[in-house]
């Protein structure tokens, strides 16, 4: 479904991805790992026609962005690190915009928009107040309604659990786990492995824009013999630091 | 079609939404309310003039509403605190480019003070004893004009854009006042001339939206193009700097209109008054708010130089490069407003470029002969020594005097006061001799 062929990308003094060759196929949760840095915005922002890159094709469904770049949109939702809300508008407005633009049909989208909303807020009637009001949170929990309204196949999710509840974390999980429905393919980059442990069907361990692993999940932790953790640091930690280094402070 | 409709009625829902923002909304009706108030007031003005005048005198005031209305459209967004363009269409979202911009652009206009405008030109039109139709469709033509530029200006500040580009974009935008008011002040171009430099601003702005994607932010170049890049950034975050040229503008602009204002009233303007509007066209001004405020804000500025072994020259060579910017759009706006007041010709060309030749050193050797002592970021009042502001003032009159009596003799006399002020600075800078620096270290 998704293909990533030679991707390089560079800013003006950094080289952030490095001839990056991915390939994610149907029922699969592809979850990217590593460092601050490492080059998962970056590649997710390529992913989603965000950014460009200096090299290399991007494939979704066989197409690239310059071939079929509408059609491509409508089969993919993404939520990425920037905020591109309508701030003024309130979440439920917001939403219905956004369906407005895939052209859903209008008792479907208050369906939807409804169902998403009861899933993912407490309060519904929050959602009937400005989005600039809203915490950082609960925008989060907009952009990923906003993402999963047009019953994507191919998902790409940007850190979904940083500045989400345990609760909300939850409950994403679960719906994550229920989406992969065998025609579905998701992308989902994060730091918080606990979660990423829990729907990851393959992982993906990127350092200074090379992929250092891809493969399946279980041989990732090597059966079952390794948690994610060890297997993660021990990609990751090549240069082992000491806290006993830091003997002023401690 | 349907976003549109959409994104219009949910905005404007808002605009109004007293439940969930209501201090808000009180203060957009209170905005509307003063927008039309003033509409009604500039309508009165306008009958009496047409009532009092020949109906080519309300022309005359109606060119000075265009004016204002555009430069109201012109610093929103700019003054007093910059908001850089936001994007709302993710570029995932299954929209065309096309679509995607009018979006964009159809989400800036749905604003309070372009809301307001309209109600300001509504209740004008409807009041005054001249064709309407002809003044709302120039005065709409202009608002969307004034924000079209102000957008590449907001643009070329915001986004990571290569120095030419920026510059010019810069260009455009200082060009296009000066169309306007060929446009509106000189009845010489016609409406299908306006409606082209509309028609190459959207084609700009698209070519602007769909080309320039927004980077990853920290890992921009800074090390090419350090003084611009330091100038932006001052833009941007110092409200100081804005402060500095928005006054600098509106100054100028004030004078145009008090100059229209007697105009009006038939009063014929002294030589003295004539003086004093070259004066304030020259870029005193700008330079007063700038010693007074920026440069002694960021006193901690001097520090950056290594001052021993450096030089009175290097340093002054370093605050030019700073102050290029400023300097070229108040040369730009002088032009202008000179050009409006018919005073454009070669002497106070140089009257300009001869202050600026006085003032960059001057203010420079001021600051470390007299150091002031800041207690508050923004301040109105002088933070520079009254002696320096009296010399400044006393020294740019005797240079616009002797300018119009000898342009060559003010020239020679303005560069060899420059020299002995290079000359006096060097010689601080040798002997260490500047209060600023005892009193830091």
């Amino acid at each position: 479904m998704i293909k990533l062929i030679e991707i390089q990308k560079r800013y003006s003094i950094k080289l952030a991805l490095n001839k990056v060759t991915l390939s994610i196929e149907k029922n699969s949760i592809y979850c990217l790992l590593g460092k601050n840095g490492a080059g998962k915005t970056t590649l997710i922002n390529i992913l989603a026609n965000l950014i460009e890159p200096t090299e290399g094709r991007v494939l979704i469904n066989n197409l690239n962005y310059s071939e079929g770049s509408i059609k491509i949109k409508k089969d993919i939702g993404v939520m990425c690190e920037a905020n591109y809300l309508i701030e003024e508008l309130s979440g439920f407005e917001y939403l219905s915009f956004v369906g407005s633009l895939y052209k859903i049909d209008k008792s479907e989208l208050n369906k939807r928009i409804n169902g998403l909303i009861n899933y993912f807020f407490e309060i519904t009637t929050d959602v009937n107040i400005p989005i600039m009001y809203y915490s950082t949170g609960m925008k989060k929990k907009i952009m990923l309604c906003s993402a999963l309204l047009n019953k994507p196949n191919i998902l790409i999710l940007d850190e979904p659990f940083s500045s989400l509840d345990p609760y909300a974390s939850n409950l994403l999980v679960n719906l994550l786990k229920k989406y992969n429905n065998g025609n579905r393919a998701m992308l989902i980059s994060s730091h918080n492995i606990n979660y990423v442990e829990q729907i990851a069907t393959h992982i993906g361990v990127i350092d200074e824009g090379k992929i250092l692993f891809n493969g399946e999940f279980q041989t990732f932790i090597e059966n079952g013999e390794k948690n994610i953790n060890d297997s993660l640091m021990e990609i990751l930690n090549k240069t082992p630091k000491n806290v006993e280094d830091l003997e002023w402070m401690l | 079609m349907d976003a549109i409709i959409s994104l219009v009625s949910f905005r404007f829902k808002r605009f109004f939404d007293f439940k969930h923002s209501g201090l808000q909304s009180i203060s957009r009706v209170i905005s509307l309310f003063a927008f039309s108030f003033s509409g009604y007031l500039f309508a009165a003005i306008s009958n009496q003039i047409a009532f009092q005048k020949e109906l080519i005198t309300l022309n005359e005031f109606n060119k000075y509403v265009y004016l204002l209305i555009t430069l109201i459209v012109f610093t929103k967004g700019l003054f007093p605190s910059f908001t850089p363009i936001k994007h709302i269409i993710q570029s995932n979202l299954p929209v065309t480019a096309k679509k995607k911009f009018l979006l964009q652009i159809i989400n800036e206009f749905v604003d309070i003070v372009y809301l307001g405008i309209f109600c300001f030109i509504l209740i004008y039109t409807l009041i005054i004893n001249l064709d309407g139709l002809v003044f709302i469709t120039n005065s709409l033509l202009l608002v969307i004009m004034g924000h079209l530029s102000k957008r590449l200006f907001i643009y070329s500040i915001q986004k990571n854009i290569k120095i030419s580009f920026r510059i010019s974009f810069l260009l455009i935008v200082i060009l296009l006042p000066f169309l306007f008011y060929s446009f509106f002040l000189s009845d010489n171009l016609s409406i299908y001339f306006c409606l082209f430099i509309i028609f190459f601003l959207f084609v700009i702005n698209y070519y602007v939206d769909n080309n320039f994607r927004i980077e990853k932010i920290g890992v921009r170049n800074y090390s090419n193009k350090k003084v611009f890049r330091w100038f932006i950034n001052i833009f941007q975050n110092n409200q100081q700097l804005r402060t500095v040229l928005i006054i600098s503008l509106i100054v100028k602009v004030l004078m145009v209109f008090i100059n229209g204002w007697k105009s009006f009233k038939g009063i014929p303007l002294l030589p003295i008054q004539l003086y004093g509007i070259i004066l304030f066209l020259s870029p005193l001004i700008l330079f007063t708010y700038i010693f007074n405020n920026l440069f002694g804000y960021l006193r901690s500025l001097w520090l950056t130089h290594t001052l021993i072994g450096s030089s009175f020259t290097k340093i002054v060579k370093s605050y030019t490069s700073i102050l290029i910017l400023p300097l070229f759009l108040d040369f730009l706006i002088s032009l202008i407003l000179l050009y409006s007041l018919n005073l454009l010709n070669y002497s106070t060309v140089l009257v300009w470029f001869n202050i600026t030749i006085f003032m960059i050193p001057f203010g420079i050797y001021s600051s470390f002969i007299f150091p002031q002592k800041i207690n508050n970021i923004i301040s109105i009042k002088s933070n520079t020594n009254v002696v320096s502001i009296i010399v400044s003032l006393v020294v740019s009159v005797s240079i616009i005097l002797l300018t119009f009596y000898n342009p060559i003799l003010a020239t020679i006399s303005t560069i060899a006061v420059s020299t002995s002020l290079f000359y006096l600075g060097n010689k601080i800078i040798k002997n260490k001799d500047f209060k600023v620096y005892s009193k830091l270290f």
